[in-house]
């Protein structure tokens, strides 16, 4: 694998074990500064269990986790989000109890300055702050086409719609990797299309670098710059799309054979 | 992309302003029945509304860390009960007056509030609400250990505060009027809290934790501070209580387990998560025993149970919840039909 330069994301000898089991096994990666790396394999390799590592939901058992050079393996969940790390959930991790807008503005609370005494007693500049997030937010919900639906209680949108709100609450932390995991799940191939284009959007419009993890092969191949390929907790390839979605072994674990 | 949504976005807008003009002026006409009750009631109805306020100022502290953070906590009456003997300790040995103790009975539940959290919200789970609990059940004792200080259940008598003689207030008046400004400034507060980040962190942890803590919520440091003004709240309650009630004792039961599910109850009657839950759950616990104790003592235990259960099975966010719900509801249709009628105008000389 090439050396990245100027990595934004340094997954090190990262080994993972839950209950005896070994999760992750000695996974090696980078994420370069505006790059679009995707992580790919079948169901079981480990994929969300990588993203719950980065994000400081599990802590690996070995190996090293640096962002943009700081070294953060030791630090908790809250303490990754202020160094810029931003995720969606697979099967989605949205504020049942409030609206859309809400819900982005909450992927904020890093950026803001307002505490507990300030806040009880109404300072004017905590509510412009507030007010400043808000107008924020709505800008955010445009971009990803949601703005008619800011009021909305999330639990009233379909699937799909969600999984775009959290990208929205993602995005309001102004992070510096996002990662992904499976956005185009549930959607119509034109869905997925668009979606595509409006990630590239984002990316050239908040200057990201993205993990994405992803089973909808055109989607991958037509977003990512660069592909590590998981299987059973181990990383079998990596590469640029072309070179990984032709390489023998992926066929066979993961791609199957070419129709 | 497909946007499943249909709806016009201009009339939820002007529904939502309509709503919150209506709000307000309800609530200013909530205050203003609630300012002229000591002078039309008779003295033992207005002592009875006082400690409705009383008792709704633990229940709003409780509302903030349950209600919005979702930790359970037991042990309310504890920290109510610590402001109480703080101000009656100090009133009737030291010869502080009643509103020279007020910090210190604020001071000392938020400290005992933060570090009682400190080792027990760290850990997730029932631990807070069991190690409250605890405490809930062993407080009375402790009042009873140090009887020299505290009357233990013989109780402890203090002159209750006086109203300064250019107002011209009875006793009775004075302390109601008194609790009600201070509930009103400490809801202030607690609404300012919960309508920005903080309150919107609550909520997150409440909804999902591990969420709520990838989006950069120190989710134990929150905890741990919301459960300092949460019992910052219920001594407030307590001061206001030994201050116009005149005497504390070991067998004052907001002292005790049955004033801690006294709070919670409330919080969950007039609405978990909502600003005015607390003071309508207040008013039913405080009053409806009150009123139907009158017509018979059994009746009143019953309804109070009955009722408990149809609010939990019914309006899972309590009477607040299910009036907001049911306002906006109507406000939704009022509005719409002024829109179709405007439209149906339109275009017409
Ligand atoms: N908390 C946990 N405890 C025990 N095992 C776990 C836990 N989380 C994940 N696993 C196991 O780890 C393996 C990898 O799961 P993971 O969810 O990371 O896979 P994935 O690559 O994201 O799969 P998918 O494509 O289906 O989302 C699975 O065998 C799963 O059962
Ligand atoms: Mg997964």
């Amino acid at each position: 694998m090439d050396p990245v330069m100027d990595p934004v994301l340094e997954v090190q000898g990262v080994s993972l074990s839950l209950g005896g089991l070994t999760i992750l096994d000695d996974l090696s990666f980078a994420v370069g500064r505006g790059e679009v790396c995707a992580l790919i394999g079948p169901n079981g390799a480990g994929k969300t269990s990588l993203f719950n590592c980065v994000s400081g939901v599990y802590r690996p058992s070995a190996g090293r986790i640096s962002i943009a050079g700081h070294d953060v393996t030791g630090l908790k969940p809250h303490e990754r989000a202020r160094r810029g790390v931003a995720r969606t959930f697979q099967n989605l991790g949205l504020f049942p109890s409030l609206s859309v807008r809400a819900n982005a503005m909450a992927g904020a609370h890093t950026r803001l300055h307002a505490r507990l005494l300030p806040e009880m007693l109404a300072a004017p500049w905590a509510r412009a702050e507030e007010r400043a997030l808000q107008e924020e937010a709505d800008l955010v919900l445009d971009a990803l086409d949601l703005g008619a639906v800011a009021d909305t209680a999330v639990t009233a949108l379909p699937f799909g719609t969600q999984k775009r709100v959290e990208i929205a609450r993602a995005l309001m932390a102004r992070p510096a990797l996002l990662m992904l995991d499976e956005p185009a799940n549930g959607l119509s191939d034109g869905e997925v299309d668009e979606l595509a284009h409006v990630v590239r959007g984002i990316r050239d419009r908040y200057d990201l670098s993205i993990l994405l993890v992803e089973h909808h092969i055109g989607f991958v191949t037509g977003l990512s710059q660069h592909v590590v390929v998981m299987d059973v907790g181990r990383q079998i390839a990596a590469g640029t799309p072309a070179a990984v979605t032709t390489d023998p072994n992926v066929v066979r674990a993961y791609l199957g054979d070419p129709l | 992309m497909t946007m499943p949504l249909s709806a016009p976005a201009v009339a939820p807008v002007v529904a939502a302003r309509t709503r919150v003009r209506i709000g307000y002026l309800l609530v200013l006409a909530a205050i203003l029945a609630a300012a002229v009750v000591p002078f039309l009631a008779p003295p033992y109805v207005v002592q009875n509304y006082t400690r409705v306020l009383i008792v709704a100022l633990p229940t709003v502290g409780l509302n903030l860390l349950t209600g919005y953070g979702g930790v359970i906590s037991l042990g309310q009456s504890v920290f109510f009960g610590l402001g109480a003997y703080v101000t009656a300790i100090l009133v009737a040995d030291h010869g502080w007056a009643w509103w020279q103790t007020l910090p210190l009975a604020v001071a000392l539940p938020l400290a005992a509030g933060v570090l009682i959290g400190i080792p027990s919200l760290r850990i997730r789970g029932v631990y807070f609400a069991i190690v409250t609990l605890v405490l809930a059940a062993w407080f009375p004792n402790v009042i009873q250990r140090f009887n020299e200080t505290t009357g233990g259940n013989q109780g402890k008598s203090l002159t209750v505060m006086q109203a300064p003689g250019w107002l011209g207030l009875a006793q009775d008046q004075y302390g109601y009027l008194v609790s009600l400004c201070f509930l009103l400034l400490v809801l202030l507060l607690l609404r300012n809290l919960a309508r920005g980040r903080t309150g919107r962190a609550l909520t997150a942890m409440r909804d999902n934790e591990v969420a709520a803590a990838t989006q950069g919520v120190d989710v134990a440091r929150t905890k741990i501070y919301v459960s300092g003004l949460s019992a910052a709240a219920a001594g407030l309650g307590g001061c206001l209580y030994a201050a116009t009630q005149g005497i504390v004792s070991s067998e004052t039961a907001y002292f005790t387990v049955v004033g801690a599910i006294e709070f919670l109850a409330a919080m969950v009657i007039g609405g978990a998560g909502t600003v005015l839950g607390p003071i309508v759950g207040a008013l039913v616990t405080e009053r409806l025993p009150v009123l139907l104790s009158d017509v018979d003592p059994q009746l009143a235990v019953a309804a109070y149970g009955v009722l408990l259960i149809v609010v939990v099975r019914v309006m899972p966010a309590g009477l607040v919840g299910f009036a907001t719900t049911l306002a906006r509801r109507l406000t939704a249709r009022v509005t719409q039909h002024h829109t179709t009628v405007n439209a149906r105008n339109e275009g017409k000389p």
